[in-house]
């Protein structure tokens, strides 16, 4: 029957109806400001990305203003002192107790089916019928403006997060992950008081570190950090007049910085990917004679840094809103930087796989 | 295992939604928008006649509903019960806009009139919809009232402010425009 006939409405209806019975206007805004709002919003926003460079409070300032000026005719009484940032989640917040909204009875409407006498009485909220029903006011809270509010402000807002990780790296051929690996001497700089006899036994490249990541927008943040790294190899050598075993550990300072997109993120864990570049610089490069009675050591000072580029993609599982423990596995490729002789030198492309915990320390 | 959600499960579900709505709950207030909102958009482009003005209806509807939602006391269908705001809505909004006042000939639309059977079982709700919502305002308004809501002629003078005659003509008016219009296509 056509009276149960059904048609979608369009979604634009339920988000007027829910910020209207959120802030308790009985009266819809006029059609023209249908248009007029998001036009003129659309219009600040990109005259704020042409002619501000950066976020600004006095840009978010401005447009929250202008926002409540449009559409609200009421004026909303702001505490000018307090920040911008509060002063939007004090205007999305905001609802007066609107004045008492008079329902009148709505009795029972004479059908042909229906034999209830009575006229139907219809009337309009604000009208105050010879009977009426007790005033119903609208809650005070704001829930539609406030998840509204929420939405636009975590787009926009700059989460900082801090990091600690640890990482290893493969050392067999840069492919697997092995107690000792095997390679010839590659393209770094052989030590010039140690000769090398023999190929090098490497060892497992460990790293730890610390980071901070700033989201740029929802899907991108970069982040950066410091970390140590130890490499250690070891090969049959000569110094002076020992010849035996030389055990070789560097230690490198470095500085990774490194790009990433999320491209899947739930309340319970995120799939990103990554790209980035780090610099290092060697501390300590140290040859220990193993077999030697008087466990000499030698150590050869390196120069420059160890350039470095990488990708990868990472899961991140969220034990909570604010801290999340992540698996980053990655290539990286170190480049020829004149560096002593290790692992990365001898298999510049590498298999490593980083571990780490990251605290939100702003996503409220 | 149950298949298919029994009436009273529904019913409960709805009374949740009901009482939750009352107590200023967004996702109830969601649910009866969801549960409603397109039987009762299909009313108002019926009244109203094109989109923009049907969407207003609604809006101004639903923000009547939940504001009166503390004056449906359980008694009746809430459909029932919420389909009588939107239509008051929509005669309002056609109040306002001065359509519904319009006197015509009773023997001149008589004549108007064809005999023959209109293929209305041939067409789908879509459709009548549309023919419906072309018929202009005053027709429109009375033939809503009476072919859908059931409203006798009496009923309808008293709700609009015109008198019986002018009901029944406009009636017999929309009648025969849509058997025409029908015809046509």
């Amino acid at each position: 029957m056509i009276e149960n006939a059904e048609v979608k409405a369009p979604s634009r209806v339920w988000r007027a109806v829910s910020s209207r019975i959120a802030s308790g206007t009985a009266a819809a805004p006029a059609a023209w400001l249908r248009w007029a709002v998001p036009a003129l919003a659309s219009v600040a926003a990109l005259a704020a990305v042409i002619f501000l460079p950066g976020r600004s409070e006095s840009r978010i300032h401005s447009t929250g203003d202008m926002f409540a000026q449009l559409s609200s005719p009421a004026q909303l009484e702001i505490p000018a002192d307090i920040p911008a940032p509060e002063r939007l989640r004090a205007f999305a917040r905001t609802s007066k107790t609107p004045a008492a909204v008079t329902t009148a009875t709505v009795t029972d409407t004479p059908t042909k089916t229906n034999t209830t006498s009575g006229p139907v009485t219809a009337q309009a909220p604000e009208v105050t019928p010879e009977h009426s029903t007790p005033a119903t006011t609208v809650p005070d809270a704001d829930p539609f403006a406030l998840m509204a509010f929420e939405d636009r402000e975590a787009s926009g807002r700059t989460v900082i997060s801090l990091v600690a990780d640890g990482m290893i790296g493969g050392n067999d051929a840069g492919r697997t992950f092995s107690r000792r690996g095997y390679g010839a001497p590659g393209e770094g700089s052989a030590s010039s008081m140690v000769t090398e006899n023999s190929a090098s036994t490497y060892g497992v490249p460990v790293s730890f570190g610390l980071g901070i990541r700033f989201g740029l927008s929802p899907r991108f943040s970069v982040g950066a950090g410091v970390n140590y790294t130890l490499l250690s190899r070891s090969f049959l050598g000569s110094y002076g007049s020992y010849t035996g075993d030389v055990s070789n550990v560097q230690q490198y300072l470095g500085v990774p910085v490194n790009l990433y997109y999320d491209f899947f993120n739930t309340d319970v864990f995120r799939f990103y990917t990554f790209a980035g570049g780090a610099a290092e610089y060697c501390l300590s490069n140290k040859f220990s004679l193993r077999d030697d009675p008087l466990h000499k050591s030698v150590s050869e000072p390196a120069s420059g840094f160890q350039f470095s580029a990488g990708l990868g993609f990472g899961v991140e599982f969220k034990l909570s809103r604010n801290v999340g423990i992540y698996i980053d596995p990655a290539v990286r490729y170190y480049f020829k930087s004149n560096q002593p002789r290790s692992i990365r030198t001898d298999h510049p492309l590498m298999l490593n796989f980083e571990a780490g915990i990251k605290f939100d320390i702003n996503n409220k | 295992m149950q298949l298919f959600k029994s009436k009273e499960h529904l019913n409960t579900r709805e009374s949740d939604w009901i009482q939750g709505a009352k107590e200023g709950d967004p996702r109830s207030q969601k649910a009866i928008y969801d549960m409603l909102s397109r039987k009762m958009f299909a009313i108002c482009l019926r009244y109203m006649g094109d989109r923009e003005s049907a969407e207003d209806v609604l809006q101004d509807g639903f923000v009547t509903l939940f504001s009166k939602l503390g004056s449906y006391l359980g008694e009746g269908s809430f459909e029932g019960w919420a389909r009588k705001i939107f239509v008051n809505t929509a005669l309002m909004s056609l109040r306002k806009k001065d359509v519904l006042k319009q006197s015509e000939d009773v023997d001149a639309a008589w004549s108007i009139l064809s005999d023959e059977p209109t293929p209305v079982q041939n067409l789908g709700y879509n459709e009548l919809l549309t023919y419906i919502s072309e018929l202009p305002a005053g027709f429109r308004t009375v033939f809503n009232m009476y072919v859908i809501e059931g409203y006798s002629h009496k009923e309808i003078a008293e709700e609009l402010g015109i008198s019986e005659t002018t009901s029944r003509s406009q009636l017999l008016r929309a009648r025969a425009l849509l058997q025409s219009r029908i015809k046509k296509h």
